[in-house]
């Protein structure tokens, strides 16, 4: 277990006092970038998933903490349509998305690397996902939103730091994205 | 040499080797093979090991048939698996292939023209200059240029590079001669290249993309060496655009199409690695050769992408300067920095990956052009935004420490979100502009991701591989104009 982790756990279990969680900082997100974090959050009730975009000097280094492995990977959406976000315009569009990989960790990157795609060739920012299924190396969940213009390049989704591991009741993921 | 001179607490894995090399030894970690080097002075190093870039640099230093020591330019900064301005060789044929080595924006360079005319000339029409330049070149997120390609044309340009583009009318055989292996890698083979990355590149020929890349109009601000400027062909005040690209969305579809083929099949090679992101295998092998021949289609693309891009600054400068401007603005270089190449170095051929760092042949190399053999392989070295760039010429001292490399620009000290915090795009903008740049970018929040503060001293930098004998300087430029994507 990284001590990201440890300290991204603690905090958000209320561990840490609130004048010093990290996510008080500027970035931290609850479900949408820079709400407010609640005081407590109790995983073993709480459906919620929570992200962060860690400093790193060249890229974007994103952390997800979910109660649930679905959380992760929907708290990985909402994380890239805030980073691509451009607001409300653009008319509405879905798509169908089914990938494949080894492991879940690799799912994850599959996961966002169709995500990355859609926004380069159609302009897509998504904006919530449906029907999310997980099961054994294969995710098939449907995904609408925009189609506008991203106004933040992802070239791609790297395997450096790349993590998705469940520790106590928890869900914890970090990736980095090259941009 | 070696004194042992340690540089603070946070680097004391560092012996001191001389005025300007540092290593860390390859007893430092037992995964290590051989010793990682930086170039970089005190302050240098002091802000490289702020961030994980040294512990980047070790996990490089575990790559099976890597040979000598695994070199940081020094503008190094943390990346992805290998930091950006990170050198490593591996023997050929058996040693390792990484394509996090050369990293997702395969051939990302940088492209030099020289304009006929200095700023004096130009006066009053340098806003519509740089208007025009804005205009000419598509830039920002995903957006597509103005050249159809058939999927036949489409594969020629990976095959053949700017080549392909000479009978259209947007390349002239000068500018491939002065272009970093003539613009084309062998063994490019367009069917290693998927169809996915095919359609994220295809239409974005000729295009800027986003982040740090750019096209800027400077001036020549100070010759440093006479006569490797008159070989180079600049004068004193005279006009410059530099243009910084890649391979856009083919080139970064390439890299994640074989960094997940080379993760999923390097346990059956025996490879164990620090970090997934260094996924690789064996050259020889059947996905090592596949994604050689895939990454220097990427790279012909790459450079066919910035041939178009200086096209599009001809006929900007057609229209502001007149045809005669235009038809004598010629191409100084086109360099490369990220991508591995085959090459001979110490009595052997290896495999040079270069992530964020620059060729830099010396004179006498048989690679470099004609024009260029008594002084070197020019080299640009960009700065940011408000900042000098600095042209310079490869040194021997390259092909005996660094396998014939430099660095590749400043180098980032600061993340986005940090600079971002410390200013808004706007106040930027009215600060440039009052230092006499003119500013073209859609994106406040992406100008203020990029502000000069944000990266190392470029004077340093070059200072640094100057007295390294990695390269010397030749001309310093300074911005006049900015377009951003």
């Amino acid at each position: 277990m990284s001590s990201a982790w440890r300290a991204l756990a603690e905090a958000i279990r209320g561990v840490v006092p609130t004048a010093e969680r990290p996510y008080g900082e500027p970035g931290w997100a609850g479900g949408s970038v820079l709400a407010p974090m609640p005081d407590r959050l109790d995983f073993r009730h709480a459906s919620r998933a929570v992200h962060r975009f860690v400093e790193h000097t060249g890229e974007v280094e994103l952390e997800i903490v979910s109660p649930t492995e679905e959380g992760v990977f929907g708290e990985a959406l909402a994380a890239f349509g805030s980073l691509v976000g451009d607001g409300d315009d653009g008319s509405a569009a879905r798509h169908e998305i089914e990938v494949s990989a080894a492991d879940h960790a690799l799912l994850l990157v599959e996961w966002v690397s169709e995500l990355v795609f859609l926004a380069e060739v159609e302009g897509f920012v998504p904006h919530r996902v449906t029907g999310l299924e997980l099961a054994d190396g294969h995710l098939r969940a449907t995904v609408e939103g925009r189609r506008g213009l991203p106004r933040h390049l992802v070239k791609a989704v790297t395997l450096n730091n790349l993590e998705l591991e469940r520790a106590d009741d928890h869900w914890y993921a970090s990736l980095v994205l090259d941009v | 040499m070696t004194t042992g001179t340690q540089a603070s607490s946070s680097t004391s894995e560092l012996r001191r080797l001389d005025d300007t090399l540092w290593e860390i030894p390859a007893e430092t970690r037992p995964d290590m093979r051989v010793p990682a080097r930086v170039f970089a002075d005190l302050e240098l190093l002091e802000a490289i090991a702020r961030d994980r870039s040294l512990e980047q640099l070790m996990n490089v230093a575990t790559l099976p048939g890597v040979v000598e020591a695994v070199l940081a330019m020094p503008d190094i900064h943390q990346g992805y698996g290998f930091p950006v301005g990170g050198v490593a060789a591996t023997e050929y044929p058996d040693g390792v292939i990484s394509p996090g080595g050369v990293g997702y924006d395969i051939n990302c360079g940088v492209r030099l023209l020289a304009l006929p005319v200095s700023e004096q000339e130009l006066g009053d029409r340098r806003e519509p200059l740089v208007h025009e330049l804005s205009r000419a070149i598509p830039a920002g997120t995903g957006k597509h240029g103005r050249l159809a390609l058939s999927g036949s044309e489409l594969d020629r340009v990976l095959s053949e590079g700017p080549r392909a583009l000479v009978a259209r009318g947007l390349a002239t055989e000068d500018d491939l001669e002065r272009t970093e292996s003539n613009g084309c890698l062998a063994g490019a083979d367009p069917a290693s290249v998927s169809e996915r990355a095919r359609l994220r590149g295809s239409g974005q020929l000729g295009t800027l993309g986003s982040g740090n890349h750019f096209v800027e109009l400077q001036r020549v601000e100070r010759i440093l060496d006479a006569s490797a400027a008159e070989a180079f062909g600049l004068e004193a005040a005279q006009l410059t655009v530099l243009i910084h690209s890649g391979s856009r969305g083919l080139g970064h579809q390439v890299c994640t199409d074989y960094v997940k083929l080379m993760d999923a099949v390097r346990l059956h090679y025996g490879i164990e690695l620090p970090d997934r992101q260094l996924a690789c295998a064996p050259a020889s092998s059947n996905e090592g050769r596949a994604y050689l021949a895939a990454m220097a289609a990427a790279a012909n693309f790459a450079w066919a992408n910035r041939q178009v891009m200086a096209h599009a600054v001809r006929q900007a400068v057609r229209r502001v300067l007149g045809a005669e401007i235009a038809e004598r603005t010629r191409q100084v270089y086109d360099v490369a920095h990220n991508v591995a190449k085959l090459e001979r170095h110490g009595g052997r051929d290896v495999y040079v990956h270069r992530k964020g760092a620059t060729r830099a042949f010396p004179a006498g190399s048989p690679e470099i052009p004609a024009a260029y053999a008594s002084v070197g392989q020019p080299v640009f070295i960009p700065g940011s935004m408000g900042t000098s760039s600095f042209v310079l010429a490869g040194q021997h001292g390259s092909l005996e420490r660094s396998f014939g490399t430099t660095c590749h620009g400043a180098g980032r000290a600061l993340s986005r979100t940090a600079a971002r915090k410390r200013i808004g795009g706007g106040e930027l903008r009215r600060q440039l502009e009052s230092q006499g740049i003119i500013v073209r970018c859609p994106s406040n929040k992406g100008l203020a991701e990029e502000a000069p503060f944000a990266y190392k001293d470029v004077e340093r930098v070059v200072e640094i591989v100057e007295r390294a004998g990695l390269a010397r300087r030749v001309v310093q430029l300074r911005p006049i104009g900015v377009v951003k994507g």
